[in-house]
């Protein structure tokens, strides 16, 4: 049977007392989709999760329509340290890809260094640096596209922590945004995605 | 319509910590207190979802003074590193700290916060508004704590400790 209608089979509640308003409630149908190899369509009020070990990249396998919203978690597993980690950007590929130039990031840190700030044309949504824990807002319509985060970077020598919000929007307004796409970390990662479609 | 729900505990007069499980919540109501036990079990490999939210007038009288987060009712002095970014009436400004507590707000403070529990990698993200202070209310401040140790257990979510008598709510939500 179709992974989502287990999920739904097995997690759905419905409040009987709730009928006669019409108001049906979910406790988290959740699917698992570490080892998926195409891409499933995330309900509103379904939840998404993936596990992965010693990855640059995830295909997160989620297929997404315009006018949707989802709120994403990165809970990294890799041992606090202040070396070891390669100072480079956490992307999100929407698409499974890049467009160059076509997004714009404005973001600020607090790292053991000072406070700094920047404001940067890049080729995909950048959410976190280095070593990451991030929770992330995304909206995806054709018209406009954001992905804003709160993140922890650590695992170089000005981090553990450092404080680092950010928002990229990308400055394409035509282009359908269908599959939630793929994560790319610096180096090998590892921890657990948690993706909950709001929308 | 559709809801999303989580199952809902009520720990307002627990005695003892409550293992949550993935998928319920915890609240927690509290009065004219500076010291509120959580009574929340927590284990390796877990991460939560955390609202504060005070019932406490909005006022510029009172105390900036953190508002502390005490993993397992204690501190651990030296061990948990923070630094936050904040704007208040007066500046924009920012810190980087060493401290036995996480700092999760200042004064009276309305937090979101963001809870990772694992052996190797322990962390406390917030973004709160402060209020209760001259310069404060509001105050946007974003905080980011690491427990810098990677071999202790984490067993009691802990003991949140106000600056000043505060009154409100919490919720706590087992995501992972």
């Amino acid at each position: 049977m179709d992974p989502v209608a287990v999920a739904m089979l097995a997690n759905l509640s419905v409040d009987l007392k709730k009928l006669n308003e019409n108001v049906t409630q979910l406790n988290f149908p959740t699917i698992d989709l570490s080892s998926a190899t195409t891409d499933y369509l995330l309900q509103p009020y379904f939840t998404a999760v993936i596990n992965f070990s010693n990855a640059t990249e995830v295909p997160l396998h989620i297929a997404i329509p315009a006018d949707s919203y989802y709120e994403l978690h990165i809970i990294p597993s890799d041992t606090g340290r202040t070396s070891g980690a390669t100072d480079s950007p956490i992307f999100l590929y929407p698409n499974n890809t890049t467009y160059t130039d076509a997004f714009w990031v404005a973001e600020y840190w607090r790292n053991s260094d000072g406070l700094a700030s920047a404001y940067t044309n890049i080729s995909a949504f950048k959410i976190g640096q280095a070593f990451s824990a991030i929770v992330a807002w995304i909206t995806n319509r054709t018209q406009y596209k954001n992905v804003r985060a709160i993140t922890d970077v650590y695992g170089i020598s000005t981090g553990w922590p450092t404080i680092s919000p950010k928002s990229t929007d990308w400055r394409d307004t035509t282009t359908p945004w269908t599959s939630l796409g793929t994560i790319v970390f610096p180096q090998n990662s590892s921890g657990t995605i948690i993706v909950f479609r709001l929308r | 319509m559709i809801t999303r729900r989580f199952t809902r505990v009520d720990l307002t007069n627990a005695t003892e910590d409550y293992l949550l499980k993935v998928g319920e919540e915890a609240y927690i109501s509290f009065s004219g207190i500076t010291t509120l036990p959580l009574k929340i079990a927590t284990e390796n490999d877990s991460y939560y979802e955390s609202y504060l939210i005070p019932s406490n007038a909005g006022t510029l009288n009172g105390y900036s003074i953190r508002v502390k987060l005490l993993p397992n009712n204690t501190e651990y002095e030296g061990q948990i590193n923070f630094t936050y970014i904040f704007r208040n009436r007066d500046v924009f400004s920012s810190t980087y700290e060493t401290s036995p507590h996480f700092y999760i707000g200042g004064g009276y403070a309305n937090i979101s916060m963001w809870i990772i529990n694992r052996k190797q990698y322990k962390n406390v993200r917030s973004i709160a508004d402060s209020y209760g202070a001259i310069t404060n209310y509001p105050v946007i401040v974003e905080i980011s704590n690491d427990w810098r140790n990677t071999t202790d257990e984490w067993i009691s979510l802990g003991t949140i400790v106000f600056p000043m008598t505060t009154s409100g709510e919490i919720i706590v939500r087992r995501l992972m």
